[in-house]
């Protein structure tokens, strides 16, 4: 491996409890992390270090597990286990809360916005997914709720392109969605994973998409198009799945815009980048473990996000409550 | 069977000693003879339950969600009804009388279901001569519905065993001796009570319709 | 099966006696085993069709109240909210929930449910309602 990951800055970012999530701002000059103590926090590069801008601690009464922004920057969502998402809208230096949604049963694992902006899509322990739709007025609507998982459902990602979205399941499936009718139904479910599928991620142009598993292995995915021998148009096949890598579960996966490399967070404590082999067949991808850094936190790694404008940027968060900063450098 | 021989050597008459013998292999040939039947009975039974229940089960579950479509309507009408006036006009004095028809509603519907449960939880008394005449005990442990198959495809996917509750009874059970008419009595005045309210605050003449539509199960 | 001698004939005999005692005995079990079936999977059946009913009855008359209500106003709002109870109306109409052998009984009742869950967010409808419902739907049962 002539491929490094080196670590740039660390620091506690949520004193004595876990640190769920990282997100970066779509400008990249803002981390959002949250965590069990309930708050979210802002931070910002100040000249070599990182410092916390902000911090939104009334929102939730319960953990806060997932922290998104909108395309535009202006809004977070927050999703947490006191089944609420809460809409934060930017002013200047602050946020503040806009509104409050509620509706799921239990707690909400996860919220995501589309590329477009006008949706947003959480999930929750109650095994549904939920759709809603934003207008000028920054009024938040219901569209769909979808039951389709048997089990809790973990993560939900939109593609980067097109209106669809994946959803991922303590069922060990993963679902894909599409709206039809005003309603959104399930177009296809992906089984292979032989437990709980913690996390997805599409690739830079949305047509493949990776997912990591309970089950030590991720598994990256193809929609069939026609003509492509027997499969149907709408299913998706594995192409190709990486195992014997991880020694715990893989709790998160990141797929970078930039360099089409993939990260994965696990519970071993450790990071881990690959990169594609630049000959194989997309069809049938070969990946490669290109860095890997065992000991990246003292406890397990709940989430690796990409830095959307710079490469090889890399943020970690985990159980101790860190944020890890990290730099990946590819020979190419 | 050495008293057989303790007799025989006292001296006795040789003739009663085989009479004794015979008497006593009847005795048994009778008493084996029983056995098979019982065997065979309970075989029977088991057979017979195993090829029924599902289908009784399938003729209950329709009866069931066919009692239960006016109620639990208008379970939702009122609800409905009492969510509209709780956003629209809070202070409103039709929100007492929804809230005590609902209140109403309700006890009816768990009366219905109460019933039910009964004829399903019931211990089932033995009924028939044969069981009470069988001497052998093992009957009542019979209800092996594991054997059965007789799993409903209901919405949660709970199965249909009657030993889930514990419930060691077996034999025959009671029919359902609930008489479901003046339970039907009471939710035609549900229903005359619902539509009173929606004449009387001015509501659409269509759920007025809609309400004289359903029926008394 | 060529018996020859007395006492293949005799254990025939008893074999044969044996036989009839034990189908008879089938017989009659399997008719009591056969009325006792069906009382029982008729109890139980009727149990949960009637909890199934109960709650996908509940919605039915929640939605078709809530139709006629929406359709006094004109406005956007309105108009949308109205939508989804239509389409909900629309799905437990088609749907055949007294039949316990329908195949999709399980996938459609999952459908219903989301979609009441919508209405309800549309709605505004308030969460100790929500609770209220489901409670209901498991309580008594």
């Amino acid at each position: 491996m002539k491929d490094t990951l080196d670590l740039v800055h660390r620091f506690n970012a949520h004193p004595d409890s876990r640190c769920w999530f990282v997100a970066w701002n779509p400008r990249g000059t803002l981390l959002a992390s949250c965590g069990g103590d309930r708050a979210i926090r802002i931070w910002g590069k100040e000249g070599d270090s990182w410092e916390c801008k902000c911090v939104l601690s009334d929102g939730h009464q319960r953990t806060v597990r997932k922290v998104a922004w909108s395309p535009c920057g202006n809004y977070l969502a927050s999703a947490s286990f006191d089944a609420t998402t809460c809409i934060w809208k930017k002013n200047n230096n602050d946020f503040e809360s806009l509104t409050v949604l509620e509706g799921h049963e239990n707690e909400v694992k996860c919220v995501a916005w589309a590329p477009s902006g006008n949706l947003l899509a959480t999930c929750s322990r109650d095994k549904s997914v939920w759709v809603w739709e934003v207008d000028e007025e920054d009024e938040y609507e219901c569209v769909s709720v979808v039951n389709s998982h048997t089990q809790d459902v973990k993560h939900v990602v939109w593609h980067p392109t097109q209106e669809l979205l994946a959803s991922a399941s303590y069922d060990n499936t993963v679902c894909i969605y599409k709206e039809e009718d005003d309603d959104w139904e399930v177009r296809a479910t992906l089984e292979g994973h032989t437990s709980t599928v913690w996390s997805l991620a599409f690739d830079p142009n949305g047509q493949r998409l990776a997912s990591c598993s309970d089950d030590r292995t991720v598994k990256i995915w193809k929609e069939c198009q026609p003509g492509d021998g027997d499969s149907a148009e709408g299913t998706w096949k594995c192409v190709c799945t990486l195992s014997g890598f991880h020694d715990r579960t893989i709790y998160d996966i990141a797929w970078c815009r930039l360099t089409g490399a993939l990260a994965t967070a696990c519970g071993d404590d450790g990071v881990r980048i690959f990169k594609e082999d630049a000959t194989s067949d997309p069809d049938q991808p070969i990946f490669s473990l290109s860095a890997h850094v065992p000991r990246a936190h003292s406890q397990d790694i709940n989430c690796v996000a990409w830095h959307p404008k710079e490469a090889g940027l890399l943020a970690t968060c985990s159980d101790n409550g860190e944020i890890g900063i990290w730099k990946y450098k590819s020979e190419e | 069977m050495s008293w057989v021989r303790a007799v025989a050597s006292s001296g006795e008459d040789v003739f009663d000693e085989d009479m004794d013998d015979i008497g006593l292999q009847n005795k048994e040939w009778k008493h084996n003879m029983e056995k098979r039947a019982k065997d065979g009975y309970r075989d029977g039974v088991d057979a017979g339950k195993e090829a029924s229940l599902q289908i009784g089960f399938n003729m209950g579950y329709r009866e069931g969600a066919v009692k239960m479509k006016s109620i639990g309507q208008l379970k939702g009408i009122v609800s409905a009804l009492q969510c509209w006036y709780q956003s629209h006009d809070p202070g409103t004095p039709a929100l007492s009388s929804i809230a005590e028809l609902l209140r109403r509603v309700e006890e009816h519907e768990e009366a219905v279901i109460a019933a039910m449960r009964k004829a399903q939880e019931r211990p089932p008394p033995s009924v028939t001569d044969v069981t009470e005449t069988m001497e052998d005990l093992g009957m009542e442990q019979e209800n092996e519905c594991g054997k059965s198959g007789g799993r409903g495809r209901d919405g949660d996917g709970g199965g249909v065993c009657c030993g889930k509750n514990g419930d060691a009874g077996g034999g025959p059970t009671q029919r359902p001796s609930q008489n479901f008419n003046d339970l039907g009595e009471s939710m035609g005045q549900l229903l005359r009570r619902c539509v009173e309210i929606v004449t009387q605050h001015g509501l659409p003449e269509e759920l007025k319709r809609h309400l004289l539509e359903l029926k008394a199960p | 099966m060529a018996s020859v001698s007395e006492s293949d004939d005799l254990f025939d005999c008893i074999l044969m006696a044996d036989d009839r005692f034990h189908v008879e005995g089938y017989r009659e079990g399997y008719e009591e085993g056969t009325r006792e079936g069906l009382l029982e999977g008729r109890n139980h059946g009727m149990v949960h069709g009637a909890r199934l009913s109960a709650e996908l009855s509940f919605y039915h008359g929640f939605a078709v109240t809530w139709k006629y209500l929406l359709q006094t106003n004109v406005d956007a709002k309105s108009k949308k909210r109205l939508k989804a109870v239509e389409s909900l109306i629309g799905l437990i109409s088609k749907f055949p929930f007294e039949d316990s052998q329908y195949e999709n009984l399980q996938e459609d009742t999952e459908r219903v449910r989301a979609k009441f869950r919508q209405v309800c967010s549309l709605l505004n409808v308030t969460a100790d309602f929500r609770d209220y419902v489901s409670g209901s739907a498991t309580m008594s049962f």
